[in-house]
């Protein structure tokens, strides 16, 4: 009897494993819903629980239902690990949509390269990245800096102010801008401000000032912000107090976005730009209808839409491409299908996926408006291919990532002919 | 007669109107250099309303149907687009988005606008506007412009205006007149610290074809222009050093009671701090209509209802923890944590906007020194809110009775006074002033979850820096770290200043671990 009764419960326990596994495909979500990343994170998480309810509205995937499994970081970069391992060894999903700063990413980098994950990451970073797990659909900086600094030149800018918050994403880039600035454009160092603030810093009397007086001497000057998140709110609001217009020192940034300009007055602030993918002002019928989704799905109608946000579109509409070119969830079949898919992005052109595991997508340039949005005032011709290594430092120039083969390597010297650094094979 | 004059009169209106409209037509284009071809077009016209034309497309108004390319004037509220015939003014009702076509323009064109628009207001517009067209006119000015000037110095009489047309009458003299008219325009710009001025002048100095005369004159007055500019700068920042203090006393106050008084060390400071700055933020959706009175109204509210979330803290978590700091410190360190997801869920996580009123934007000009003038409002509003407390803690009775409990509880105690009451009303009263010092934050800084934590280490380090319990050695403390920051700031840089602040205070506290001022006290030597 007792014996029977083991059999039955396992053999219970067993179907429930079964039927779990058939019944749904399971879709992660490792963004922050707690701590300070949280103010740009939630939304994300909210734009990939639409994407999924939409997809199980069309009748799923491969014949299942897909399933969030939503996990909090809170903020925490090792903690974004554990949670990130939590997914993929307990819940076992077969994909994870997350991380905002590229510190989260890196702390989860080994997890999914070890446990053969597959990361889709949505935020414009620095590059010099290419892992065989990540696909990159953010810009990288030749998708967004450089053709910002080159819309500035073009403009008439001579001198520029490169600032940035204390960390990785920004010294990185303007490391890379830097060396542009002077080999590419011929800029000297002594029309080059380069100025570093740490997290949250709201006082910027000083720094402003000296922008001023640096940017009032009689050369069209720039201001390339790579200000982080909370910090750029007194930034702005310290030029607007100061009397610094966009017509005379025009501001362009790359961390700011309709969701970081809802934080606050815009009026003084009209004509400054930002460089991204994606405005939620572009104009096409496929992306009206988004917003009109997203604002039913998030049912409160002021409510906007940003860039990252169509990253996750893009990179989750691949995804479903791809599986359903596989036949299946396997990480490495649908790694392979995923090359050269490609998907309508929102603002009216197809978005494709390259071997280097970044995306070709077009680049925008908008003005600040007074209501928060941004007017589109360039944009580039077609799409531009991400370029995980940038050209313009001497170290990445010869480092190229493709993941086909012959070379199947997200760091390979064409000089040496020699993969190395992470994840080579 | 009468009647054929009306009529070619509205004829010339109608043909008028007809070109501006073709013109306006043309700035459908995404090619911006067409764009600017029409707006001069535009600005040449000579009907009323051309200004209007100019001043809708800047502000971003001017936007043309795509069915019948009717142009019209439209209002956004709330993403709703209230469209108006440009021409009649007629109210044609709420528009489609994707039915319409907005104008758009760069910096470039806004530019352009921006000094069209000066010149024509040159002659109508407000003193503060007219001072403005001045100004953007030194930038940019010529002599066409030059007429214009010289008209209205006839017939202005404000004294201020008057200084100022003179300025951009010379400035263009500067650059346009003939060899004794420049040298005399030269000479008269001396000292002036206006930055295109600067700019003239330095570009007289550098022009290798211009007489030595002027040259000679224009260097004297660079000079004079740069020793001027010089001053100013120490002047501005040591304002600078003045408003970054007046910010971490206001920041700092609220604990020099709490921790100073009670003891407490209370590290939910900053999210009280936090909560008073989203009672600014509800005042305001209460009553959206009137900023100035809304930002008032919001002292009070946020003194009160964080001065009652203070109540409950100590009621519910710090009495039970009077003597165990370190328990104090981790419960309060929770408790912050609580705070921040509370109103992360209630307001969502992201940052709300605490709109500023008319009088704290923009800038007060001293001489030639510029001065923003919601530093100079949080300046003084500091000043009375410190005051204010040291009244309260100086000349009342629940004053004496917290001075009383501080520098002797067991003699105050006996003395009857009821110190459990006072421990409670002086945390309510320290939370209170955080809170007023919230809704001054909320008009510098990001009103959101994370606003506290900007703000504890440094009252913690004005608190301990100045001297526990000492409200003059907090006053001393956030107004030199104020000072001094923003002093080397200038040479080593935002990050590097700060971290010598810190250093100097850790040396600081080796020497005199009581801070600047140390209190007297029989409570100090137990």
């Amino acid at each position: 009897m007792y014996k029977f009764l083991k059999l039955f419960l396992f053999s219970i326990f067993f179907l429930n494993v079964v039927n779990l596994k058939a019944d749904t495909i399971k879709v992660g979500v490792l963004h922050s819903l707690s701590g300070t990343m949280a103010i740009s994170e939630t939304t994300l998480k909210d734009t990939v629980l639409m994407l999924i309810e939409k997809q199980n509205k069309a009748g799923g995937l491969l014949g299942k239902k897909l399933e969030a499994v939503v996990v909090d970081p809170a903020s925490d970069w090792p903690l974004f690990a554990e949670k990130a391992k939590e997914l993929l060894t307990v819940q076992k999903v077969d994909v994870v949509f997350g991380c905002w700063t590229s510190v989260s990413r890196k702390s989860v980098l080994p997890v999914f390269e070890e446990l053969n994950g597959l990361l889709f990451y949505p935020v414009q970073y620095e590059g010099e990245e290419s892992s065989k797990n990540v696909f990159y659909t953010g810009a990288a900086p030749n998708q967004q800096a450089i053709p910002a600094v080159d819309y500035l030149a073009d403009q008439g800018v001579k001198k520029w102010v490169l600032a940035g918050t204390d960390y990785v994403y920004p010294r990185t880039t303007n490391k890379i801008l830097e060396s542009y600035l002077k080999e590419v454009l011929g800029v000297s160092s002594d029309d080059i401000m380069i100025n570093y603030t740490p997290f949250g810093h709201s006082d910027w009397q000083t720094i402003v000032s000296d922008i001023k007086k640096f940017g009032m001497a009689g050369k069209k000057t720039a201001v390339v912000s790579t200000i982080n998140g909370d910090a750029n709110v007194p930034f702005y609001k310290e030029l607007g107090n100061q009397g610094i217009k966009a017509e005379d020192i025009p501001v362009v940034a790359f961390s700011v976005g309709e969701e970081e300009l809802s934080g606050f007055d815009t009026s003084p602030l009209v004509g400054h730009l930002a460089a991204w993918n994606y405005f939620m002002s572009a104009e096409s019928e496929i992306n009206d209808t988004f917003i009109e989704d997203w604002l039913k799905f998030i049912k409160d109608d002021k409510r906007v839409t940003n860039d990252p946000m169509e990253a996750h579109v893009i990179g989750f509409e691949m995804w479903v491409k791809a599986v359903e070119k596989a036949g299946t969830t396997d990480v490495d079949a649908v790694r392979e299908s995923m090359y050269g898919i490609s998907v309508p992005n929102l603002t009216g052109g197809t978005a494709v996926m390259n071997t280097n595991h970044h995306l070709t997508k077009p680049v925008l340039i908008g003005e600040i408006q007074a209501d928060g949005q941004f007017d589109i005032v360039w944009s580039t011709s077609g799409g531009v291919i991400g370029d995980a290594w940038t050209d313009f430092l001497p170290d990445s120039a010869r480092i190229v990532a493709d993941w086909t083969s012959p070379i199947k390597c997200g760091n390979y010297n064409i000089d040496t002919g020699k993969c190395s650094g992470q994840n080579y094979e | 007669m009468y009647i054929i004059l009306v009529f070619t009169n509205l004829n010339y209106l109608l043909a008028d109107n007809n070109n501006l409209r073709n013109h306006i037509l043309e700035l459908d284009t995404k090619d911006f250099n067409k764009k600017i071809v029409s707006i001069e077009k535009i600005s040449e016209i000579k009907t009323d309303l051309s200004l209007l034309t100019l001043k809708s497309i800047l502000n971003g108004k001017l936007f043309i149907r795509k069915s019948d390319k009717k142009i019209l004037l439209v209002e956004v509220i709330d993403r709703k687009y209230n469209a108006y015939d440009f021409f009649d003014k007629k109210e044609l009702g709420i528009e489609k988005k994707r039915k319409l076509k907005k104008i758009k323009i760069n910096n470039k064109i806004r530019n352009i606008l921006n000094n069209k628009i000066a010149i024509l207001q040159l002659s109508s517009g407000t003193t503060r506007q007219k001072t403005e067209a001045i100004f953007d006119i030194i930038k940019e000015g010529n002599q066409k412009t030059l007429i214009i000037i010289n008209e209205l110095l006839l017939k202005e009489k404000d004294k201020e205006l008057l200084l100022n047309l003179n300025l951009a009458k010379n400035s263009i003299i500067a650059r346009y007149g003939n060899e004794i008219e420049k040298i005399e325009a030269v000479k008269s710009l001396s000292g002036s610290t206006n930055n295109d001025i600067v700019n003239i002048l330095k570009s007289i100095v550098n022009n290798k074809i211009i007489s030595e005369n002027i040259k000679l004159e224009a260097t004297k007055s660079l000079e004079a222009s740069l020793g001027n500019i010089k001053f100013n700068n120490i002047l501005k920042t040591t304002f600078f050093g003045l408003s970054l203090g007046s910010v971490l006393l206001l920041a700092a106050i609220g604990l020099a009671i709490t921790f100073g008084v009670v003891g407490v060390i209370n590290m939910a400071h900053g999210e009280l701090i936090m909560i008073g700055a989203y009672s600014a933020y509800v005042v305001q959706q209460i009553i959206p209509n009137n900023i100035s009175a809304s930002i008032i109204i919001s002292i009070p509210v946020a003194f009160v209802f964080t001065g009652f979330v203070g109540v409950l803290i100590e009621r519910l978590i710090v009495k039970n923890l009077y003597g165990r700091p370190l328990e104090t410190l981790l419960a309060t360190f929770g408790l912050s944590l609580i705070l921040q997801q509370t109103v992360r869920s209630i307001f969502s996580p992201l940052n709300k906007t605490v709109y500023s009123p008319e009088w704290m934007s923009g800038i007060t000009r001293i001489g030639g020194l510029e001065l923003t003038n919601n530093r100079i409002v949080i300046i003084i509003f500091t000043l009375i809110v410190f005051l204010t407390v040291v009244y309260i803690l100086k000349k009342t009775l629940f004053g004496l009775q917290m001075r009383a409990v501080t520098q002797n509880r067991k003699m105050a105690s006996a003395m009857g006074i009821n110190t459990k009451k006072i421990d409670m009303f002086t945390f309510a009263f320290g939370a209170g002033v955080a809170g007023v010092a919230g809704v001054a934050l909320s008009q510098i800084t990001n009103v959101g979850p994370n606003l506290g934590q900007n703000y504890i280490i440094d009252s913690f380090m004005v608190v301990v820096f100045g001297g526990v319990g000492n409200l003059f050695g907090t006053f001393i403390g956030a107004f030199g770290l104020g000072l001094g920051n923003k002093l080397l700031e200038p040479y080593v840089g935002a990050i590097v200043s700060k971290i010598f602040i810190l250093l100097f205070i850790i040396i600081f506290i080796q020497f005199r671990p009581k801070g600047l001022f140390s209190l007297k006290g029989r409570m100090v030597d137990e």
